[in-house]
């Protein structure tokens, strides 16, 4: 029986897509409701006794949620009205997805090209460096006397401070450890300064050496954290904050772009027929297989970006742990052994794998907000304003991991301990012993850093870090391909001026960051050196900034170098020249480095090694691959 | 690697194959171009999913604790759910090629 049309009902409206001008009211009135979410983290944390409890680990949630309720009011704005169907709400949505990919792509790339590295930041600064020194491990019941002889008053070294001392052992084996002193204030993944380190044999006694350290691990962190950008820190966060705002916009607005049609073909790679249909293939399973890791990541980044702008507006700027206050100098032998000191850790925590144990003198340098700018050092600490003692007190600080817990740090945690008593000052960051909202806390970042599931998860986040870098460059090439002026019987569409120039630049900026580091992976070995030195106390440290800075500069040449040979030359050259150039520079680095016989000086230093020999590869099969191409396509040889 | 793998290997590489066949199970049955077997029923294949995916988080719960090997788990076949359909799209491509 055939079915009546209900003259009644209305006829559907036809799908329309907004309006400049009402797409820039609906993408104002949302980010006008994310600000209002995250002040109102703010004022919440402030006026509510419930959520000043929690310190400084319940604001960061605070402000976690209010990004998370900004990207959905922000998706929201944009879609609100009537809707009969999916479709027509998803056309609301298509040209601002495509417009926040194209703009936002390329530094994204480039940010997880970097954040890839940057899962190896500790083990390429090990790698890096030279062969230690023979008899540079010692035995832990050995280090007081070491000490005593080192710093004590019949060494020699009287002109040598006992106030404002501080000297590292990293253990070796649950026995043994190396002892250094560490010559300027170090923060985690911020500038690294150099060392003198302990090398002890039974006849000639203690001998000293300089080790220099690479600046390149932190380079390419702060790269990671800046989107590519070449800003301070302080200035780079807040436009970090608002991309990232803008990228989980994308990724929701992603989700509902595939949901009317493109669900059915999501698994789908069509690499025969039009090139627009093979990029949309991959960008859609690429988006949606990862979704969740964009969301963790996107989520996290704004947190990082946000809270050190807003922590002075909360009352979270206290740190929860409460930190004992003992004034005066403490004379080195009063200290606790490092073996006794260990013990007292495995009771406290046995399931914690201690890695280092960092004894520091008062008075020391504490954390604020200038010396991590200085230091090159991320602004946001999961500590808050003041994660270090007060400058009066000694401390003793452990750092270690957990295999069955996630860490807060990139590939640790810690534990403040008194160096005299072996009390505990601040437990928070030990991964069995946090309470249930510090737990969270640590998720949140652990899912960011891939700290947890030991090297697993961090081959693991390689592989999504990648897929995610090929994800953003689909979301260009989609766009390019969507662009291009199709021309009735012709098979190739035209570029329009748009396309030609944002094609070159979006390819040159993730071509020249592939090469920017692979050439700083390159130097890398070359910036580290190890000396050996007299005494302890006559010593300048080397200026770290200076070799920062020369990092920098041979960066960012090298990216501007790409895109102007990007502007000016044809597209394959400049692919194959650059995939070649890359290549080579891992081989070289490989080279320095299994010539120095570092490569192979520890399991991790061996992954890095076959890693990068792998990449090489893989990058020069490319460039031959791009010559050939560009031979066949051009038969003249041009 | 060597904690984890070193100290509990059978657990650490049985949780990888029986997460590995999770993720191709899954993968067989989501809609878009898969080689989905025939005599594959939507029942078996869920039975299977639950299967193997119950056994790699027991086995990994073991090795990384509970709640880390939900997030592996997660990883990992988020992991192979972006790879394995570029390289079976780049196999039929050879295969049709070459036939």
């Amino acid at each position: 029986m055939q079915r009546r049309p209900d003259r009644t009902s209305r006829p559907s409206s036809p799908p329309r897509p907004h309006s400049p001008a009402t797409l820039w009211l609906r993408l104002f009135i949302g980010s006008a409701a994310a600000a209002l979410f995250i002040i109102a983290s703010c004022w919440a944390d402030r006026e509510f006794a419930c959520f000043q409890a929690y310190g400084v680990t319940g604001f960061f949630l605070l402000i976690t949620g209010a990004c998370l309720a900004g990207i959905v009011g922000l998706t929201l704005s944009i879609g609100f009205g009537d809707s009969q169907k999916l479709q027509h709400l998803a056309i609301r949505y298509r040209s601002l997805h495509g417009w926040i990919g194209i703009l936002t792509g390329s530094m994204l790339s480039m940010s997880f090209l970097a954040g890839t590295l940057t899962l190896f930041a500790a083990p390429l600064q090990q790698w890096s460096q030279p062969s230690l020194p023979a008899h540079s491990t010692i035995p832990l019941t050995d280090i007081p006397t070491v000490l005593d002889e080192l710093l004590g008053p019949t060494s020699g070294n009287t002109s040598l401070p006992s106030s404002g001392l501080h000297y590292r052992l990293t253990l070796k084996t649950p026995d043994t450890a190396s002892l250094s002193f560490p010559m300027g204030p170090d923060l985690p993944l911020g500038l690294p300064t150099p060392h003198i380190l302990v090398s002890q044999s039974g006849t000639q006694g203690a001998s000293l050496y300089r080790l220099t350290p690479s600046p390149v691990p932190a380079f390419i962190g702060g790269l990671h954290r800046r989107l590519g950008l070449p800003l301070p820190e302080n200035q780079a966060m807040p436009f970090v904050g608002v991309v990232c705002l803008l990228y989980g916009l994308a990724l929701f607005s992603g989700v509902i772009l595939l949901l009317p049609g493109m669900w059915r073909t999501l698994m789908t790679v069509r690499l025969q027929g039009h090139a627009r249909r093979l990029w949309l293939d991959l960008h859609s399973l690429l988006g949606l297989c990862s979704l969740p890791f964009h969301l963790i990541i996107a989520l996290t980044t704004a947190l990082f970006a946000f809270s050190p702008l807003l922590h002075s507006f909360s009352t979270a700027a206290r740190s929860d742990a409460t930190l004992q206050r003992t004034a005066g100098t403490t004379p080195i032998s009063s200290f606790l052994p490092p073996d006794r000191a260990l013990t007292y850790l495995h009771a406290m925590a046995p399931e914690f794998h201690p890695l280092m144990l960092d004894y520091v003198l008062s008075p020391h340098a504490t954390d604020s907000h200038a010396e991590r700018l200085a230091l090159h050092a991320p602004l946001y600490s999961a500590n808050g304003e003041q994660s270090l003692p007060p400058t009066e007190q000694p401390y003793l600080l452990a750092e270690g991991t957990d295999p069955h817990n996630p860490l807060i740090g990139r590939d640790r945690g810690a534990v403040l301990l008194d160096p005299k008593t072996g009390e505990l000052i601040d437990s928070q960051n030990l991964p069995s012993q946090q309470t249930p909202t510090r737990r969270i806390l640590t998720w949140c970042l652990a899912l960011h850093f891939g700290s947890f599931g030991g090297e697993f998860v961090r081959w693991l986040y390689v592989a999504l870090g990648l897929c995610g870098v090929g994800f953003f460059h689909t979301a260009n090439q989609l766009w390019l391909n969507t662009h291009r002026r199709k021309i009735p019987g012709e098979t190739t569409p035209m570029e329009t001026p748009a396309t030609f120039w944002l094609g070159r630049l979006s390819e040159g900026t993730l071509l020249g960051c592939l090469l920017g580091l692979c050439s700083i992976i390159a130097i890398s070995p070359l910036l580290t050196d190890l000396t050996p030195i007299a005494y302890l106390p006559s010593l300048t440290p080397p200026n770290m900034e200076r070799t920062y800075q020369l990092i920098s500069l041979s960066y960012y040449g090298i990216i501007a170098l790409t895109l102007t040979s990007y502007c000016l030359l044809p597209k394959q050259i400049c692919r194959g020249t650059v995939l070649a150039l890359a290549a080579l520079c891992l081989s070289g680095a490989v080279t320095i480095v299994v010539w120095r016989h570092t490569a192979l000086q520890s399991p991790l230093s061996t992954e890095l090694t076959i890693a990068f020999s792998v990449a090489s590869l893989i990058l020069w099969m490319g460039a031959l691959h791009t010559f050939q191409l560009w031979r066949r396509n051009s038969p003249v040889g041009r | 690697m060597r904690p984890e793998v070193v100290t509990e290997p059978v657990f650490f590489w049985g949780g990888l194959l029986a997460g590995a066949i999770w993720a191709v199970l899954l993968w067989v049955q989501l809609p878009g171009q898969t080689p989905r077997p025939e005599r594959l029923s939507r029942s078996a294949a869920i039975v299977g999913l639950i299967l193997s995916g119950g056994i790699a988080w027991i086995l990994w719960a073991r090795v990384f604790g509970a709640i880390p090997a939900f997030f592996c788990l997660g990883g990992w076949s988020m992991a192979m759910l972006c790879i394995v359909p570029i390289l079976w799209a780049i196999l039929v491509s050879n295969q049709s090629r070459t036939s």
